[in-house]
């Protein structure tokens, strides 16, 4: 990423860079440019939450605060006949053809 | 245009030929589409009169409805591409629980609607269809990221609608449609088959022209699922509740008031004097950590979003490009040829606030807001049985407008993520019209409450009418 280009340090220019190695993006010249401005108004946006002091609180993940429900592990023949007959003349070899360019040749 | 709850009951006692019906519905697409492009795919004719007549010997409560379904949620007979590039072509091997129960009931899918790419964003532009155009006003943007729904329903394009609503994702294009459309209750209506953007807020939401619509189509989707584990195993219905004014005090937030549009401002004004008139109380209050529900909303969203997304490498989930060497040049080549820029900067906005040094100032601190903002509000519903809000402080802007700073465009979210952090119900219905476009008010309740913002919607429905479709 061009860090001449947009308003972040040096740094976090570092940063992103490794960001977009790390999510495995390839970004052209353009983007790096566009995305750079992005994110830096996204920062400043996001640094509205430094004027709050939620210090003595505990995290909150997920708002059912339930962890470890799970279903019932009941064991099916995969594909199951009603996936089976839905994708007719979908199947290879028992294996389900996965799009290519957009279609199943 | 006849309402969805009365489709079934005319078919099923020959008052109504499903397929004129039918037809009258593919006249409107016709003639609309080339306008709005609320559709990301319609079923051909031929198909749509074949699995009509397949689903009216179910003798449902939706026999011969016909039933728009936003574009990440999976059929199995039709594409589904979350308006993405990386999904192009795509025709998931299995239906959302949600599409199962439709298709039950005796519903008819007609097609997928226009979006978002992935359900980011807030005005259905950053799709590779093309951009919604706003039924009402076609330069402007039916909102987002279920523009389409909204639009198709404007216009009269399909019965029902089904969305999804992340952070204001269904709310947004009601007000802007002039249609009606309900956030359920976090675990109420599984997510089993919806493409993921942010696990922990986004629901599937069903849409509608009227109230009773919206309530049978909630009644539908609604209930547990064992293939999704957030589903909160609670069955029962949501009919619509006898409002008593004497008994429900009603809350307007302070800080979901600031920097609204006047024109706006003057239609909530106005409704609340209506509600005033029928007795009930309503207060002003103030809960200062809603000032900062949009940042965490932000944060959270995506974080999970950066998570879920990691999935599509182009090697096992979404499409490949022609030329790569090895794994990581293909996903990385796929990934930056398929996803658009504002999904490209979700996720790496997503990675940078789950960094370690970065985490504890944005993700925990969000996280530890969200539990503020959940309990504060659980504190409100002791004293005030609903909240009345705007649903968007300005109105539908102009295509293209909100496009170049996405902080912008966020903020058309501002009055809506609130109820996606606590999890709690929110309805949106229009309460008037304004220089030629529908303004809408929004509904939040305690968790379960669906049935009282039925009730609370109807008693504004039915003082200000149905907008919708329009001509």
């Amino acid at each position: 990423m061009g860090c001449e280009v947009c308003v972040l340090t040096e740094d976090e220019c570092v940063i992103l860079h490794k960001l977009a190695e790390r999510t495995s993006l390839y970004l052209s010249r353009s983007e790096e440019i566009e995305i750079c401005d992005r994110i830096t108004s996204i920062k400043r946006f996001f640094s509205q939450l430094d004027e709050v002091n939620v210090e003595d609180l505990k995290p909150l993940y997920h708002v059912l605060e339930v962890s470890g429900k799970t279903r019932e592990d009941n064991p099916e023949p995969f594909p199951a006949e009603e996936i089976r007959r839905s994708l007719k003349g979908r199947f290879r070899d028992d294996y389900v053809v996965a799009p290519w360019k957009g279609g199943y040749d | 245009m006849i309402q969805a709850v009365k489709v079934s009951l005319e078919v099923l006692n020959d008052r109504l030929d499903p397929y004129d019906h039918l037809e009258e519905i593919l006249d409107k697409i016709n003639r609309w589409e080339p306008k709005v492009n609320a559709y990301a795919y319609v079923e051909n004719m031929g198909k749509l009169k074949e699995d009509l007549g397949r689903q009216l010997k179910r003798k449902g409560r939706l026999s011969g409805v016909i039933v728009a379904v936003k574009d990440n949620i999976s059929t199995s007979w039709m594409p589904t591409t979350a308006a993405s590039r990386m999904l192009s072509g795509y025709i998931p091997p299995y239906n959302a629980t949600v599409i199962e129960k439709l298709l039950y009931e005796g519903a008819v899918i007609i097609g997928k609607t226009n979006m978002d790419e992935f359900a980011m964003g807030s005005t259905s532009e950053n799709t590779p269809y093309g951009p919604v155009h706003n039924p009402w006003c076609l330069d402007c943007t039916a909102g987002g990221s279920s523009g389409g729904s909204g639009a198709v329903l404007a216009y009269g394009g399909a019965d029902l609608a089904l969305g999804s609503d992340t952070g204001g994702s269904v709310r947004l294009p009601a007000a802007y449609t002039g249609t009606v459309a309900l956030k359920p209750t976090y675990g109420t209506v599984s997510r089993y088959g919806l493409i993921p953007y942010a696990n922990s807020l986004e629901q599937i939401s069903p849409m509608a022209r009227t109230v009773k619509d919206l309530a049978l189509l909630y009644n539908t989707i609604k209930g547990d699922d064992p293939r999704d584990s957030t589903t909160l195993g609670v069955e029962q219905e949501y009919p619509i509740d006898r409002v008593d004014p004497g008994k429900t005090r009603i809350a307007v937030i302070r800080e979901l008031m600031d920097g609204v549009d006047e024109g706006i401002l003057k239609i909530f004004w106005n409704t609340i004097s209506l509600l005033e008139s029928h007795g009930f109380t309503i207060d002003m209050v103030s809960i200062k950590s809603l000032r900062y529900s949009l940042p965490a909303y932000y944060v959270i969203a995506m974080a999970e979003a950066s998570s879920n997304l990691a999935r599509y490498d182009g090697v096992i989930h979404g499409n490949r490009v022609k030329e790569c060497r090895g794994y990581w040049d293909c996903a990385a080549k796929a990934r930056g040829e398929y996803f658009g820029v504002e999904v490209k900067t979700r996720i790496l906005m997503g990675a940078y606030v789950l960094m370690e040094g970065y985490s504890r100032e944005y993700y925990v601190k969000a996280t530890k807001l969200r539990r503020l903002i959940r309990d504060s509000l659980a504190k409100l519903f002791k004293d005030y049985q609903a909240i009345i809000s705007p649903v968007s402080p300005i109105l539908p802007p102009k295509l293209g407008e909100k496009l170049e700073d996405p902080v912008k465009m966020y903020t058309m979210d501002v009055m809506t993520v609130t109820a996606n952090l606590a999890g709690i119900p929110a309805l949106v219905q229009p309460a008037g019209i304004i220089s030629g476009f529908p303004i809408g008010i929004q509904w939040m309740g305690p968790v379960f409450s669906e049935s009282r913002l039925f009730g609370l919607a109807s008693i504004v429905e039915d003082e200000v009418g149905v907008i919708t479709p329009l001509q």
